[in-house]
């Protein structure tokens, strides 16, 4: 056997046990062969090396935040994919709304006592901060334990509670900011600027 | 930790479940990291490449198409093309990341029999730098194939290539591997040893 034909024959990197026949008869092709099983021990002893090699832990922690990120842009791009996570938040709109027209209708008229508490309310009220007292309202502030919440009302509902508002289209959604007591009722509005 | 294969966790990630994601990124990212580091021997290089194929994923966009291969095979592409973009950018230190002075010194490190020296830290250290100094199209076969232990078909199919050009390419990667871990011998020092009365040399 010449040298070309063996290694001709000679699978690339896998060696046996034993030395070949022609190796042993071929100084020259012993060494080498010598040589490259030496390569393939060193090529699989640095792939085991290799694989203890991991990225550094603030990566993952990087990317995650970016994950999340973009989880949170695209469901704000395109709600129709996250609608449920604004279910809370419609929820919280409609019973502020519902709260608002219970308290409106049946307070009003039978406390009866608006012509006296407004005027209080008014004066605490809009010279700190632009509120405007809700008829039926008690004594309140900005400053007292009760909760401060956005919404859009009708200009038609701001309009019946004392909102000044340049005429427009009675359904239009305005912002707008409610005051509630502690026990969470509506006591003042102002508009978003 | 929830099974899946990668397709699964990839759709389980576009609804925005994290836990998929992450999954997917622990199951991906250390040969990805490892690939980028073998072929450019830095590691802020691999972590930046790294963490742009992730982002390049979390992007919708990305344009994965499972028909096409693995998930896997496309984040291995994506990595390639960027590192192959940064050694663009650092032409003078793509082909030869090592500066000469330094590889002289890793070269004469090496014992004259490398069967002895490939089998300790040294010589594996040298072998590791050998290979970083390879030419590219090289050094990604032989990263992939001898170091991530990809079949040559995989390799094939990233590198965009016939898998005879794959076992070609490796077969002269590691014919050079052996001419740069062995000395180069010095005739007049071999003469010398023999002590000869006369030296025509």
């Amino acid at each position: 056997m010449t040298c070309r034909e063996f290694w001709n024959q000679m699978p690339e990197l896998e060696f046996g046990p034993e030395q070949p026949e022609h190796a042993r008869q071929c100084p020259a092709c012993a060494a080498l062969l010598e040589s490259q099983k030496a390569l393939a021990e060193g090529l699989q002893r640095l792939a085991a090396d290799n694989r203890k090699i991991a990225a550094p832990a603030g990566l993952e922690a990087r990317l995650t935040a970016a994950f999340r990120n973009h989880s949170g842009a695209a469901g704000s791009r395109a709600p129709a994919r996250g609608w449920w996570a604004w279910i809370p938040a419609a929820a919280a709109v409609a019973a502020l709304t519902f709260l608002i027209l219970w308290w409106y209708p049946t307070r009003l008229p039978s406390r009866g006592t608006e012509q006296a508490v407004a005027p209080v309310v008014s004066e605490t009220l809009a010279a700190d901060s632009g509120f405007i007292p809700l008829p039926y309202a008690e004594e309140a502030s900005v400053s007292d334990d009760g909760d401060l919440v956005d919404v859009e009302l009708s200009r038609a509902t701001l309009v019946a509670w004392g909102v000044a508002l340049p005429d427009g289209d009675p359904r239009e959604a305005v912002e707008a900011e409610v005051l509630l007591d502690a026990g969470g009722a509506p006591q003042a509005v102002r508009l978003v600027q | 930790m929830a099974p899946g294969t990668e397709n699964e966790l990839l759709a389980r990630m576009r609804t925005g479940d994290e836990e998929a994601f992450l999954l997917l990124y622990r199951k991906l990212h250390g040969p990805i990291y490892r690939f980028v580091l073998n072929l450019t021997n830095s590691q802020s290089v691999a972590e930046d490449v790294t963490q742009d194929v992730f982002l390049a994923l979390i992007r919708e966009d990305c344009g994965f198409d499972a028909g096409r291969g693995t998930l896997s095979a496309y984040l291995f592409g994506v990595a390639r093309k960027l590192v192959l973009r940064h050694l663009e950018r650092n032409r003078t230190l793509g082909e030869q990341e090592i500066p000469k002075e330094e590889w002289a010194a890793t070269a004469f490190s090496v014992n004259a029999d490398p069967v002895t020296d490939l089998l300790h830290t040294e010589g594996i250290e040298a072998l590791r730098k050998a290979i970083v100094s390879l030419p590219k199209r090289y050094r990604e076969v032989v990263a992939l194939c001898d170091l991530e232990e990809m079949d040559y078909s995989q390799a094939a199919t990233l590198l965009g290539c016939p898998v005879g050009t794959v076992r070609s390419r490796l077969h002269r990667a590691r014919g050079l591997l052996l001419e740069k871990l062995q000395p180069k011998r010095d005739p007049k020092a071999a003469v010398r040893g023999l002590d000869p009365a006369r030296s025509l040399t």
